[in-house]
């Protein structure tokens, strides 16, 4: 029998150009940091350019046991591409949609397509009800990491150095020159994340938020 | 958690020259949680009692800019958010990368309740 296919869309704007949205969705590092709620663990099987083949070990909402996934990613134009195969063999296919709007924003488009059993199409609704949680508690994880990256981004911040006004114990800058936020993937990776993979720490830490 | 009475003064009280330093927090708000985190002129600031001593450090990691403050310190660490970088409480120092430590503000004050700091030292 022919499997059916479940979809799903979500569109919302963010306060920041694309590409700080793009590098979030590359940055695989954050899985296991700023989603230590939902993943376990994380590994970059392989990488060239946007091209990743990614291992992610998690726990989604409504569902009594962890998954894990087999996921492909890469980008075509401004649409990020993911294809993921789960441990019940579910396969998933998402498309993210990025396009920059006036005044430093963006759109952001996300199409979940599942392919399930024609049985499994009774719990449509069950499915529904799983990704929407699975997407808004991500993206509510997602939207201040997005809004800091880039507000670090605006007052001249470099990977892996820092402020330089603030290292060199100077005043900050009357002015910030404007600087363009251009990524490029894959992201520059710190941890074993390409060899042994990394996992998420402890989940007893007492969180006091963001500022901003 | 210690008393307000009982912690270090960062540095002798007196008239605060508000041309050298900031207002950052009341005392009160930071014995909430023993730490707490705030923008001042573009400087993100962690501000943290450690040892009976306020402490301050950049709250923003030297990675990819995240929020180092974001949980409380655990076993004399803070652990980034975002990519799970250490820091110590003591200085700043990264235990994830060690060229990259956290720059320490060490220059407080504390004049009725309230914190000021130094951003240029």
């Amino acid at each position: 029998m022919k499997n059916v296919t479940l979809t799903l869309k979500y569109v919302r704007e963010m306060d920041c150009p694309k590409d700080v949205v793009i590098w979030n969705y590359y940055d695989h590092e954050h899985l296991v940091g700023t989603h230590y709620k939902y993943y376990r663990e994380a590994r970059i099987l392989a990488e060239k350019d946007s091209w990743a083949l990614l291992y992610r070990k998690m726990k989604m909402p409504l569902l009594p046991i962890c998954n894990s996934t087999l996921a492909c990613q890469w980008m075509e134009d401004n649409v990020m591409h993911v294809v993921h195969r789960d441990l019940m063999g579910f396969l998933l296919e998402m498309e993210v949609h990025f396009e920059d709007l006036p005044n430093d924003r963006s759109l952001i488009t996300v199409i979940y397509n599942i392919q399930v059993h024609p049985f499994l199409k009774l719990f449509e609704k069950y499915f529904q009800l799983v990704f929407e949680r699975w997407y808004e508690g991500t993206w509510e994880e997602d939207a201040p990491m997005r809004m800091r990256r880039w507000r670090v981004h605006k007052l001249g911040f470099k990977d892996f150095i820092g402020l330089d006004y603030v290292n060199k114990k100077l005043p900050a800058p009357a002015e910030f020159p404007e600087r363009e936020y251009v990524f490029k993937p894959p992201v520059a990776a710190f941890s074993p994340i390409k060899t042994t993979g990394i996992g998420r720490p402890s989940i007893s830490d007492i969180e006091l938020g963001y500022n901003e | 958690m210690a008393a307000t009475h009982d912690l270090k003064e960062p540095t002798t009280l007196g008239a605060v020259d508000t041309t050298v330093y900031t207002y950052v927090a009341s005392v009160q708000e930071l014995e909430k949680d023993g730490q707490l985190t705030r923008w001042v002129n573009d400087h993100d600031i962690l501000l943290y009692i450690w040892n009976d001593e306020i402490k301050a450090i950049s709250n923003i990691c030297r990675h990819f800019g995240g929020p180092v403050g974001y949980r409380k310190h655990k076993d004399g660490k803070f652990t980034c958010l975002w990519h799970n970088w250490q820091f110590s409480c003591d200085d700043g120092g990264c235990e994830t990368n060690p060229g990259t430590p956290l720059r320490q503000y060490t220059d407080l004050k504390l004049q009725n309740g309230l914190i000021y700091i130094n951003l240029l030292a």
